[in-house]
């Protein structure tokens, strides 16, 4: 081998000796006399073997450009397109998702009914858990119709030939900042607005060709507002902003873009510096139409890509999730509390009913679970019934498995032998059962709540307050801000079930009535930190699908300190300046955009226009 | 029967917007499998058809312009051709662009790998007024050149053929297209090439001219290789 590597030597010095000379000779490089020889031949060669009939007519495609990429026509004709592939994939997708939902909700409960049953307070973890990981692998699967739209569009926006153009109208302003032209789908995506999802805008990185720009595009599409975070957005504006509710809105859905700009240039001056930069040969084919085969084909691929690689991962990562919020559990204490409270609740049940009362044998003992599981079914049952033919059948069926428990669920109206009957009775245990029920609920929520402050999660929430009271978080914000990670949906939830309270009361109302220090800086403090926030786990899978784990490593972490940076900023800077919550707003968006300017025109040495 | 079946590694390359998939999956039809180039993100496709009792394998490289070390999808379209021995490359050539196509042609042919032009869209070049002779190009390259018309689905069967058909002559005394460099660089490629052929190892796994082409251009990828 020493020999050969020797002899390999000997050849590059020879080579470079050769091409100094070369160089030197003909005052040129030996590759451009090559690449000139390359083009000359070609030439050569079509002058040989082609016949030009006719003067060449402008074609179609010459005629379609002038108008497409037109200076004034060409971005409006874009932000058409931009807003019809948004509407299209994230709106309509949404919508489907409605019917599909059902379908995925029935294979969850199919599940759920071979799993182990519940119990009155404490499910059992054979149950718990399972059921926890395929909740987040639902979530997931539920994007699938937004997904096959937003393949199918992008697979006929580059058949057509149309996404070249895209590239080419928006790359001169992306190229500042370390984009490129075919970021602006990524983005849009993301939701460069409001209301879109970062899975398929990293997903949609793919197909940038400049690995510097596909980097940067993949780390600040996650800064977009994604519709998980609207929720909370609307939650903290309409408390602390509503009489600037479209000003605050407006706000928030510009600013992301701004910070991102801003975010893309420095990972592409520092990080990604190194990283390849394609030379920009941007070539406008002509438009073709594309083949209904050639879209299907590459929209399912990718479709089975993504559905792949995720549902692998995921399920890991929802086990450890679960495992975070209900770890290490209530201690023996609690939990002979709630099973008392359980039992109290129950033994009010029978009193109520009447203990010696023919429906308290029907439902004595372990009955009752068996009638509250099948009054459960019998609920989602009608609620997938179709019209009053479908509810007939659902009632004989449910009447022959247990006629004692169908009286009761319907509520002591039923019929027997085709006679009316009133079944005073009955309709009593029922509202005694309503009662029950919703006893149930409160304790298992209660304990749910309970659980998750003891957890390791709620404990995170709780050693962090020291550092997070700079940006005006306490101990339950932190616990909703961490949950959200696994999904950003969470926040909203876990805050209303933190600060559960009297029924009625809105959540608004709660948060009011118990924190009474906040004010508009806490929220926008809150809210920027949202906007920040780090992906959520399925994006940041995808993320390492795209990337690698490198990267999704450096997506989680820089929003974490991007996003903290700019909370601590708007709170302890606004509060010192004495700023109020509009202030502090309008003085932060004119330094983010003072920002992005300057960050837009350092410009690299090598960067050429 | 007991003759055994060939399986053929046919590598599809050609420039963006050539119609290369359309042609992949013309070729193809359903039967194809899609993976990434290992720890990479671009997407390999492989698709599988039979012919004459062979197994042709096709195998989806990335669309690039030329095959230098610039991007990633170009370097893992040369890695691929270097270094997993397709039987043949099918070229996909833009009819109505054929010139700038043939650029990449060139680059494919240097490789010294038996190669399979599929003229495609001709029917583009032709409304443009652009009549192209054929056989007359196929001479000029020395290669089979196949008119196709992919989204219509014309010229399938006459693509498998000649696939085929270079399949099985192989080995016959098969003269690349060469491009003269020019008498400034000829003298130093021929002086190159002879080194490199002293190489074993070298002139085993690789075209020498295509090496001494790349060493003189200054391209990375290749230095790395000797």
């Amino acid at each position: 081998m020493g020999d050969q590597s020797k002899k390999g030597k000997d050849i590059l010095s020879y080579v470079a000796r050769e091409r100094d000379e070369f160089i030197t000779q003909y005052g040129e490089a030996p590759e451009n006399v090559i690449a000139q020889r390359y083009y000359e031949t070609a030439g050569e060669i079509v002058e040989r073997c082609t016949k030009r009939e006719r003067k060449l007519p402008e074609t179609f495609t010459d005629k379609l450009d002038r108008i497409v990429c037109n200076r004034f026509l060409g971005p409006v004709i874009l932000l058409i397109t931009i807003y019809l592939m948004y509407q299209l994939s994230i709106v309509q997708g949404y919508n489907i998702t409605n019917y599909t939902w059902p379908l995925l909700a029935a294979i969850r409960n199919f599940i759920a009914s071979i799993l182990p049953s519940e119990g009155f307070v404490f499910d059992p973890l054979l149950r718990a858990m399972p059921l926890g990981v395929i909740d987040g692998i639902i979530a997931v699967l539920n994007y699938i119709p937004i997904f096959v739209i937003l393949f199918a569009l992008i697979a006929i926006l580059e058949d057509t030939g149309y996404m070249a153009r895209m590239a080419f109208i928006l790359d001169r302003i992306f190229r500042y900042f370390g984009l490129h032209g075919q970021s602006v789908l990524p983005l849009v995506l993301g939701g460069i607005y409001v209301g879109g999802c970062a899975i398929p805008g990293c997903m949609a990185c793919r197909a940038i060709k400049d690995e510097k720009a596909r980097l940067a595009t993949i780390l600040i599409v996650p800064l977009m507002n994604c519709l998980a975070k609207i929720p909370f957005y609307v939650f903290l504006i309409g408390m602390f902003f509503a009489a600037y509710k479209g000003l605050a809105m407006l706000f928030i859905a510009t600013i992301t873009i701004i910070i991102a700009l801003s975010v893309s240039k420095i990972l592409s001056l520092t990080i990604l510096k190194r990283k390849e930069s394609a030379p920009f040969i941007l070539e406008m084919p002509p438009y073709h139409m594309p083949t209904i085969g050639g879209v299907m084909i590459r929209c399912f691929e990718r479709l089975w890509l993504f559905v792949k690689k995720i549902i692998t991962v995921i399920i890991i990562v929802m086990i450890i999730v679960y495992a975070l919020i209900n770890f290490p559990g209530l201690n023996q204490e609690r939990k002979v509390y709630y099973e008392d409270q359980a039992n109290q609740s129950i033994q009010a049940f029978y009193e109520e009913i009447g203990r010696d009362s023919h429906y308290a044998k029907v439902l004595a003992g372990a009955k009752l679970m068996e009638f509250i599981k099948y009054n459960d079914d019998y609920k989602s049952a009608k609620r997938g019934a179709k019209g009053e033919e479908g509810e007939l059948i659902i009632n004989q069926k449910f009447q022959e498995k247990n006629f004692d428990f169908f009286k009761i669920v319907k509520k002591g109206r039923y019929e027997v032998d085709g006679e009316k009957v009133r079944d005073k009775d009955a309709e009593k245990v029922y509202k005694a059962y309503k009662n029950l029920e919703r006893m149930r609920k409160g304790l298992r929520m209660d304990k749910k709540e309970e659980t998750m402050i003891g957890s390791y999660l709620g404990w995170a929430g709780h050693s962090l307050e020291p550092i997070t009271k700079f940006a005006g978080f306490n101990w339950k914000i932190n616990i909703g801000l961490i949950s959200s990670f696994a999904a950003k949906e969470n926040v909203v939830g876990v805050l209303g079930s933190i600060y559960q309270s009297e029924e009625g009361e809105t959540l608004e109302e709660r948060v009011a009535e118990k924190e009474k220090g906040w004010t508009p800086l806490h929220a926008l403090a809150m809210m920027l930190f949202m906007a920040m926030y780090p992906p959520c786990i399925p994006t940041l899978l995808m993320i390492r699908v795209e990337a690698g784990t490198k990267w999704m490593l450096l997506a989680l972490i820089y929003p974490i300190i991007l996003g903290s940076g700019i909370a601590v900023l708007i709170f302890t800077g606004g509060n010192l300046l004495g700023f109020s919550g509009l202030q502090a707003m309008i003085a932060f968006y004119i330094l983010a955009i003072a920002f992005m300017l300057t960050m837009g025109f350092i410009k690299k040495k090598s960067e050429i226009l | 029967m007991s003759k055994k079946s060939n399986e053929i590694l046919v590598a599809v390359a050609g420039q963006p917007n050539s119609g290369k998939s359309t042609i992949f999956n013309c070729l193809t039809g359903a039967r194809q499998f899609v993976a990434n180039y290992p720890g990479i993100t671009v997407e390999k496709k492989t698709g599988i058809y039979y012919y004459k009792g062979d197994k042709v394998v096709l195998v989806d490289l990335p669309g690039t312009y030329s095959l230098t070390s610039y991007s990633l999808e170009e370097r893992v379209a040369r890695d691929f051709l270097l270094h997993e021995n397709p039987a043949l490359i099918l070229d996909i050539v833009d009819a109505s662009n054929l010139e700038r196509n043939l650029y990449l042609t060139f680059q494919l042919l240097e490789m010294d790998i038996p190669l399979v032009i599929a003229l495609n869209m001709k029917d583009v070049a032709q409304r443009r007024g652009l009549q192209i002779d054929t056989d007359k190009l196929s001479r000029q390259l020395g290669t089979a050149v196949v008119p196709t018309i992919a989204n219509k689905g014309k010229g399938k069967e006459e693509l498998r053929q000649a696939i085929w058909e270079t399949y099985k002559n192989r080995n016959s005394n098969y003269i690349p297209f060469c491009i003269n460099y020019g008498k400034t660089l000829e003298p130093i490629l021929t002086s190159l090439k002879k080194q490199l052929s002293e190489n074993q190892n070298l002139s085993k796994s690789y075209s020498t001219r295509w090496l001494a082409v790349k060493l003189l251009g200054n391209d990375s990828e290749a230095q790395k290789l000797v």
